[in-house]
C-alpha cells in the first residue's frame, strides 16, 4: 500500500486513542477531586492532581499560557478545546479526520462519516460553550468522546478488511496506548508517593497503601478498575495496581498487552516483504526490520519480567526506559514504512 | 517538444461541450482536452437515479454508463511502456495523480481511482530514479508506468516547469522523454483548450482530415484581428466575451446583462491585450424542465433552465469510444446562460436510449 496511506492510518489510530485517553483521564480526575472537600489542604491536593494531568499529556511546560497554576477549569479547557495545544481532544479529532480525508476513498463510508460527523460536532461553538459550563457538562462531554471512540472502533472493526491498513491502524493505536499507560503510571506514582520516594520504591509503595482511593482513580482513568477487582481479589494495593498495569498479559490497557499488539501488527505487516506486488526495496534500505526487532525484544522482556525487577531498576527509570523504547519503535516504523527519508546521492549511485 | 508518445496518441480523455441553439442546430461550444472533469457526476447521478426510479431504466431501455471506469482502465493499461509478463507479480503500475484534497475535483479523482482499483497518488508519493517513476509503498518502491494526471502541465515537474510547484514530481519530464512512463493526457494538450485555438478547429479538421466538420463551431471573433476588434468593440453589449486561457466560467462578460462600467472595463482590457480574449454572439442555449424549490424549500415547480452537454470520449488502442450518456450542465439561476459548476451550475443525469 502507499506509504502515505499507511502513515495516515497509523496516525488515525494514534490520535483517536490519544483523544479517548485524555477524555478518560479528565473524567476520572473530576470524579476523584470533587470528593476531596474544601479545606485549604484539600484545595492544594486538588490543584496538584490537575497539574499532574498536564505532565501526563506532556503539556506542562506550555501551561499555563497566563496566570497561576492550572485548576479544574483551566486544565480541562486546555486539554479538551485549546487550539494552542496540538494534543487537545478537538485537535486530535481534527487531525484524525484530516488524515482520513486524504484516504477517504479507501475507507468504509460509515467509518469516514463517524469521524467527520464527530469532528464537525465538536467544532460547533455552541457545543463548546455547553461542554465548558461546569464539571457536570464537561464530564458528560468526556463521556461522549469515549463513546465516539468506541463507536468508531466498532465500525472499523466490522468494516475494515484485515489487510495491511488495518494493522497500521492497530500499530498506531496500541503504541500510543503503551506510551500513554507508561506516562500515566509514572506521573501518578510520583504524585501519590510524594517525598517517600527518597526512601526507595518499595517503602514508598508500602506507605501509599494507607490511602487506596487515588490508586482506584488511576485504574479508572485507564478503564481497568473493574478488571483489577476481578483479577486481584484482595482490594486495592499500589504494588498490585502497578504490576497489573505494566505486566498483565490479559488486561487490554496494560503496557505488556499493548506492546504485544504492536508486535503482532508489525509481524502481519512484515509478511508482505519487499517484492510484494512487483515492488523493490528502496535504495539504501536495510532488509531487516528494526521496528519489529525492537518491539519483539521489549515484548519478550515483559513476558519474563517480575515487578521486583522493575523496582530493583527503579520504577521511574523503568517507566522512562519503556517510554524511550516506544519512541524508538515509532521512529523505526516511520523510517521503514513511511519512507520519509529523501534519497541521497549515495542511494542513487549505488 | 521532441517527445514521442505511444501510438502517436496525445489525447486519451476528451470532454467537448455541446449546445443546441434556438434553430435546433447542435454546435461545439468549447474543447476540453487537458484534464476534462465531471465524469464522476455522470456516474454518481446515474447511481442516484437508478435508486430513485429503478423501473424506468429497464422500461425505457436506457443505456448503461457503468463501463466508463473499466474502459478507461483498459486504455491506461494499454499505454504502459512495459508489457505485463504473464505470471509476474504486479503488472503495469497505473495511478491517478491528484493535486490533493484541496482541489475542487478531488472527489472525482478519488472516485475514479477507487472505481478503477488503482492508487490515488499525490506528487510526494512519487519519485524519479534513473528516469523511472516509482511510488513509495510500505514494501518499498513500485514502478509506475502510466499516470492519469489531473494536474496542469505547469505543475507537473518543478525541474522543467514552475520550480515552486509542490504538486509535481521532480524529474518526471525526463521519464516521459525516455519513454519509461506515459502521461494521460500528454503534456501540451491544453493548447487545444485555448479559446483562440478553438476558432481554428474547423480549419484544422479540413486540413488534416480532408473532411467537413460534422458539428459547427459557434461563430467566434478574435480581437487580435483588427477587423474583428472593431466589430467586437462596437457590439460588445450583444456579445459574450471569454478569456482565451480561462475555464470554469471565470473571466467572462455577458454583454446583454452587463452594466456600462463592466462593458467599459472589458473594452479597455480587450484593447490592452487582444490575444487574450475572444467574443461570440449570445447563443440562447436550449432549455430543459428543471425542478426549482420554492423559498421555503418545502416544495417547488418545474421551470425551464438553460443546459449544455458534455459527452466523454475515450481514445485507446482499440479506437475511440463515446460514453453513452454525458454530463448535462444546467444554469440554475433563472435566465442565466452560465452553466459552470464553479458558478453555481447544477448537473443532470443524461440518458441515451437503446
Amino acid at each position: 500500500m502507499l506509504s502515505r496511506m499507511a502513515e495516515s492510518l497509523y496516525w488515525i489510530g494514534r490520535y483517536v486513542e490519544r483523544a479517548e485517553q485524555t477524555a478518560r483521564l479528565t473524567e476520572a480526575t473530576f470524579r476523584h477531586t470533587v470528593v476531596m472537600g474544601s479545606t485549604t489542604e484539600a484545595e492544594a491536593r486538588r490543584q496538584r492532581h490537575w497539574a499532574a494531568l498536564l505532565d501526563i499529556v506532556g503539556e506542562h511546560p506550555a501551561f499555563p499560557p497566563e496566570g497561576p497554576e492550572g485548576d479544574e477549569e483551566t486544565v480541562p479547557a486546555h486539554l479538551i478545546f485549546s487550539s494552542d495545544n496540538g494534543n487537545s481532544i478537538v485537535e486530535c479529532i481534527a487531525r484524525a479526520r484530516d488524515n482520513a480525508h486524504t484516504m477517504r476513498h479507501q475507507l468504509a463510508t460509515e467509518m469516514w462519516e463517524a469521524l467527520n460527523r464527530f469532528h464537525l460536532d465538536v467544532q460547533r461553538p455552541g457545543r463548546r460553550r455547553q461542554a465548558a459550563s461546569g464539571a457536570e457538562s464537561t464530564t458528560r462531554f468526556c463521556r461522549s468522546i469515549v463513546d465516539f471512540s468506541q463507536l468508531l472502533q466498532g465500525v472499523t472493526d466490522s468494516t475494515m478488511p484485515r489487510e495491511e491498513g488495518w494493522y497500521f491502524l492497530q500499530a498506531g493505536k496500541f503504541l500510543e496506548r503503551a506510551e500513554w499507560t507508561a506516562r500515566t503510571i509514572d506521573v501518578n506514582y510520583r504524585l501519590l508517593v510524594g517525598a517517600n520516594v527518597e526512601r526507595g520504591d518499595r517503602h514508598a509503595l508500602a506507605a501509599a497503601a494507607d490511602d487506596p482511593q487515588p490508586w482506584g482513580t488511576l485504574l479508572r482513568s485507564l478503564s481497568s478498575y473493574e478488571s483489577y477487582h476481578r483479577i486481584q481479589s484482595r482490594g486495592i494495593r499500589p504494588t498490585a495496581v502497578i504490576e497489573l498495569l505494566i505486566l498483565s498479559a490479559v488486561l487490554p490497557r496494560s503496557i505488556r498487552f499493548s506492546i504485544g499488539k504492536v508486535e503482532a501488527a508489525l509481524a502481519h505487516i512484515s509478511e508482505q516483504a519487499p517484492g510484494y506486488n512487483g515492488s523493490e526495496p528502496m535504495p539504501g534500505a536495510s532488509t531487516e526490520s528494526e521496528a519489529r526487532r525492537e518491539v519483539g525484544r521489549l515484548h519478550a522482556e515483559f513476558a519474563y519480567q517480575r515487578l521486583d525487577d522493575l523496582l530493583d531498576q527503579g520504577l521511574h527509570e523503568s517507566l522512562l526506559d519503556i517510554q524511550r523504547r516506544c519512541y524508538r519503535i515509532g521512529d523505526r516504523v516511520e523510517d521503514e514504512f513511511f519512507a520519509h527519508r529523501p534519497l541521497t546521492a549515495q542511494d542513487v549511485m549505488a | 517538444m521532441g517527445i514521442d508518445v505511444p501510438d502517436d496518441q496525445y489525447i486519451h480523455v476528451a470532454g467537448c461541450d455541446l449546445i443546441r441553439g434556438d434553430d435546433g442546430r447542435w454546435m461545439v461550444l468549447e474543447d476540453n482536452l487537458r484534464t476534462p472533469s465531471g465524469v464522476s457526476y455522470v456516474l454518481a447521478n446515474r447511481q442516484i437515479m437508478t435508486r430513485t426510479l429503478p423501473d424506468w431504466f429497464s422500461e425505457l431501455g436506457v443505456r448503461s454508463v457503468d463501463s466508463y471506469a473499466g474502459q478507461l482502465l483498459d486504455n491506461l493499461v494499454g499505454l504502459s511502456p512495459r508489457r505485463a509478463v504473464p505470471g509476474a507479480a504486479g503488472g503495469p503500475g497505473v495511478v491517478v495523480l491528484t493535486p490533493g484534497i484541496y482541489n475542487s475535483a478531488y472527489f472525482e479523482h478519488a472516485f475514479l481511482a477507487q472505481q478503477m482499483g488503482v492508487e490515488l497518488v499525490e506528487g510526494r508519493d512519487l519519485f524519479v530514479l534513473e528516469n523511472r517513476v516509482y511510488m513509495r509503498t510500505t514494501t518499498g518502491r513500485r514502478q509506475v508506468d502510466v499516470i492519469y494526471r489531473r494536474i496542469d502541465d505547469e505543475f507537473l515537474d518543478p525541474l522543467a516547469f514552475r520550480s515552486e510547484s509542490m504538486l509535481g514530481v521532480a524529474g518526471l519530464l525526463g521519464a516521459v522523454r525516455t519513454g519509461n512512463v506515459t502521461l494521460a493526457n500528454a503534456i501540451g494538450t491544453g493548447v487545444a483548450d485555448d479559446k483562440v485555438v478553438y476558432r481554428y478547429v474547423p480549419e484544422i479538421i479540413r486540413y488534416y482530415l480532408g473532411q467537413e466538420p460534422i458539428l459547427d463551431n459557434v461563430p467566434t471573433y478574435l480581437p487580435s484581428d483588427p477587423e474583428h476588434l472593431d466589430h467586437v468593440l462596437r457590439n460588445l453589449e450583444s456579445l459574450v466575451v471569454k478569456q482565451a486561457n480561462a475555464s470554469g466560467g471565470y473571466g467572462m462578460l455577458m454583454g446583454p446583462s452587463a452594466d456600462e462600467d463592466e462593458l467599459e472595463e472589458f473594452r479597455s482590457r480587450i484593447v490592452a491585450s487582444p490575444r487574450d480574449y475572444i467574443a461570440q454572439p449570445v447563443i440562447p442555449l436550449s432549455r430543459h424542465p428543471t425542478f426549482v424549490p420554492d423559498e421555503q424549500g418545502e416544495s417547488g415547480t418545474l421551470q425551464g433552465r438553460h443546459v449544455d452537454l458534455r459527452p466523454y470520449v475515450l481514445s485507446g488502442p482499440d479506437g475511440i469510444s463515446v460514453l453513452p450518456g454525458g454530463l448535462t450542465r444546467v444554469a440554475l439561476v433563472r435566465g442565466s446562460l452560465v452553466v459552470n459548476s464553479s458558478q453555481g451550475g447544477g448537473s443532470k443525469d443524461t440518458w441515451v436510449l437503446q
